[in-house]
């Protein structure tokens, strides 16, 4: 039982992919966005962050260049999206990211076993 | 211009050695070394003098046209000044001074046209009146005591006058005469090459040759405007050529037209040229060899042709055709993941048929997310918006993880869906994820294309430098016309069982194309009705057994 941070702008993934990690008894706080992301952090802290790259208002490589400095060691990030290039990969991985993760390639329960 | 200045240095040294000198020569020899000759030698040496000075500003800046046109200008007018100089110092208006001022008309005539001879002759009368003016004062101030004397000195510089005038206009309409004859005569010659090199100008495409044995290389006018160059080069090379094409694509220029030389062949090609202001143009090449009677390669030709615009509606396209995919993937894959919620029974057990149901469902929505990736790969393939990774994978296990999705796919259709391989490790040099996708492609592909309870084998292999992942299956196969096409863009084969067969036609386009960015290549092996083998090969990396 973790306490996780869903940041996805999706309401569908958002919806189902939350649905998942509350079914295994994970404490799930849903974000629409890096912005509402970052005002999550201030307020808790987390075991995991998920988190989707493009996304209006903040996207998910700007919550992390912000998040990277308060970032207690015991909270992993998991980036999660569709655009993955190589530039996004790197500088994901350098601004605090442990792991990227493409989405298309992802069913909830897949992904459940990455958290694992 | 520049040529027309060089004419006019030769003119004027002729005009010095023929004229000036003898004439100076002459007159130390009748009169000694007096005034008059002194002024003479004099001007002859001004006259040389700025000859010299002249010529080598007129070879210091050889391309700029506006350069010479300011130097001739300047060259004319002196020349006015220098002749009406001569004549002054020889004691005015006498029978040499048309002569001399035929020189400048006939120098500017060549370097401006009609219009110069109109604005020369116009000088050469404004300095006759100023001339005659003078002298007429001259005898209206002396005039006091009626003298029969300067009375004819008055008829003397009327008569010349008139005489003169009469004689410039006869240069001047003789010149201009000639001139319209000249230019007709290009005309008419040209009336062809005048429709052809509009229509070159409408259809932004130029022509050229290139005599490959003296490498000098004729462009038509079209050409240098496409190219963005102000004025023909004086020795137009290869070398000068090559300069103009985009740093990047310089290579693949030369490479491409050192194999239609070497091989005497044809050759089409698409670069990409900077512009002098920095921008880019796009232009699309053909080129062919010409032979002589043995057969020997003397020349090439061929056109260019300014796709810049053509190239841009493109990008519209490609960048519509992302966005588009970008947009449908986001909903598509909210489907997908409800989809496996149920299948995954997190909604409660499903019974059979509710099972088959949501699994059709779950399948048609996987592949449009396929599709979707595909195009998105299309788009940024064709943009060069990919730019493969290079690091070192290990083949065997990256085509081991290919073939789980697929598993299930055959296993519907009762196909065997196996891999073949040797026990050692094989590494490439290669970007995994798009080596990943061109392999699921070949393997997709054999799926589809082959019957039921057919045999589908994947072999991972290395012989010498290369590696080799082959996909081979007992399918339908592919005919020998067919397979030219087969790895061009939504191309589809034409048989009857291949039309129940879904697909874009963009997966062994992608799978091609992906290899070849990696340095790789794929080749196709095929029996109609009895199966078809892809093959993919790959360098292998320098130093095995890295991690």
């Amino acid at each position: 039982m973790a306490i996780i941070l869903l940041i996805e702008d999706d309401a569908a993934l958002q919806e189902a992919y939350g649905y998942v990690l509350r079914s295994i008894e994970h404490e799930v706080v849903a974000a629409y966005n890096g912005k509402e992301g970052l005002e999550a952090t201030k307020r808790q802290a987390f075991d995991y962050i998920i988190l989707d790259i493009n996304m209006p208002i903040m996207n998910g490589l700007e919550f992390l260049r912000r998040f990277q400095k308060r970032k207690p060691p015991t909270t992993t990030i998991i980036v999660f999206s569709n655009y993955v290039d190589q530039d996004v990969e790197s500088e994901a991985l350098a601004h605090g990211a442990a792991k990227v993760v493409l989405k298309s390639s992802m069913t909830p329960s897949r992904f459940l076993s990455i958290l694992q | 211009m520049y040529k027309s200045v060089r004419w006019y240095v030769v003119v004027r040294l002729l005009f010095l050695l023929a004229i000036a000198v003898p004439s100076a020569a002459a007159l130390f020899i009748f009169r000694g070394w007096n005034a008059e000759v002194q002024r003479n030698v004099l001007l002859a040496a001004i006259t040389l003098v700025s000859n010299v000075l002249f010529y080598a500003l007129a070879r210091l800046q050889r391309q700029n046209i506006r350069y010479h046109t300011y130097l001739a200008t300047i060259w004319i007018i002196s020349d006015v000044l220098l002749v009406s100089a001569l004549i002054f110092a020889n004691g005015g208006i006498e029978s040499r001074s048309p002569i001399l001022y035929t020189i400048p008309i006939l120098m500017a005539a060549a370097i401006f046209g009609r219009r110069a001879i109109y604005l020369t002759a116009a000088g050469c009368a404004a300095m006759y009146s100023s001339l005659i003016i003078s002298d007429y004062l001259n005898i209206i101030r002396t005039v006091g005591a009626y003298n029969p004397e300067l009375r004819s000195d008055l008829a003397y510089v009327i008569n010349s006058a008139a005489f003169f005038s009469a004689i410039l206009l006869v240069i001047g309409v003789a010149v201009d005469y000639i001139t319209r004859l000249l230019i007709q005569k290009r005309q008419q010659a040209s009336t062809s090459a005048i429709a052809l090199a509009r229509a070159q100008e409408i259809a932004k495409l130029g022509s050229w040759e290139w005599d490959i044995k003296k490498d000098a290389i004729h462009w038509s006018d079209e050409l240098f405007r496409i190219f963005g160059v102000a004025e023909r080069p004086a020795n137009f090379d290869y070398a000068t050529y090559l300069q103009l094409v985009h740093p990047d694509d310089s290579e693949i220029v030369q490479s491409t037209i050192k194999k239609a030389t070497e091989q005497k062949n044809r050759y089409s090609l698409d670069y990409r040229l900077t512009m002098p202001d920095g921008s880019i143009k796009y232009i699309h090449s053909e080129g062919r060899p010409l032979l002589d009677a043995k057969d020997k390669l003397i020349k090439m030709t061929g056109t260019v042709q300014d796709v810049t615009e053509a190239h841009k509606l493109d990008a519209v396209k490609r960048d519509f055709v992302s966005l588009a995919s970008h947009q449908l993937r986001t909903p598509a894959s909210g489907v997908q993941a409800f989809l496996a919620l149920l299948l995954d029974g997190y909604a409660g057990p499903l019974n059979e048929q509710q099972n088959r149901f949501v699994k059709r469902a779950y399948d048609s929505n996987t592949r449009q997310l396929e599709i979707i990736e595909n195009l998105l790969n299309t788009a940024a393939l064709e943009s060069g918006k990919l730019f493969p990774k290079r690091q070192p994978v290990e083949l065997k296990s990256l085509v081991k993880d290919c073939l789980p999705p697929h598993q299930l796919k055959a296993t519907a259709q009762h196909q065997r869906l196996n891999m073949k391989t040797s026990k050692e490790k094989i590494y490439v040099v290669a970007d995994p994820a798009l080596l990943q996708m061109a392999i699921d492609n070949l393997i997709s592909n054999a799926i589809k294309y082959t019957p039921d309870k057919g045999r589908i084998t994947v072999s991972v292999r290395q012989a010498k430098s290369s590696a080799y992942v082959e996909v081979t299956d007992t399918g339908i196969g592919i005919a020998k016309q067919d397979r030219q096409a087969l790895f061009k863009k939504f191309s589809r084969i034409a048989n009857p069982e291949s039309q129940q067969v879904s697909g874009t036609g963009l997966g062994l386009y992608l799978a091609y194309n992906v290899i070849k960015l990696q340095r790789g290549s794929i080749t196709v092996k095929s029996v109609l009705g009895q199966g078809t083998a892809f093959r993919i090969r790959l360098p292998l990396a320098s130093g095995r057994g890295r991690d």
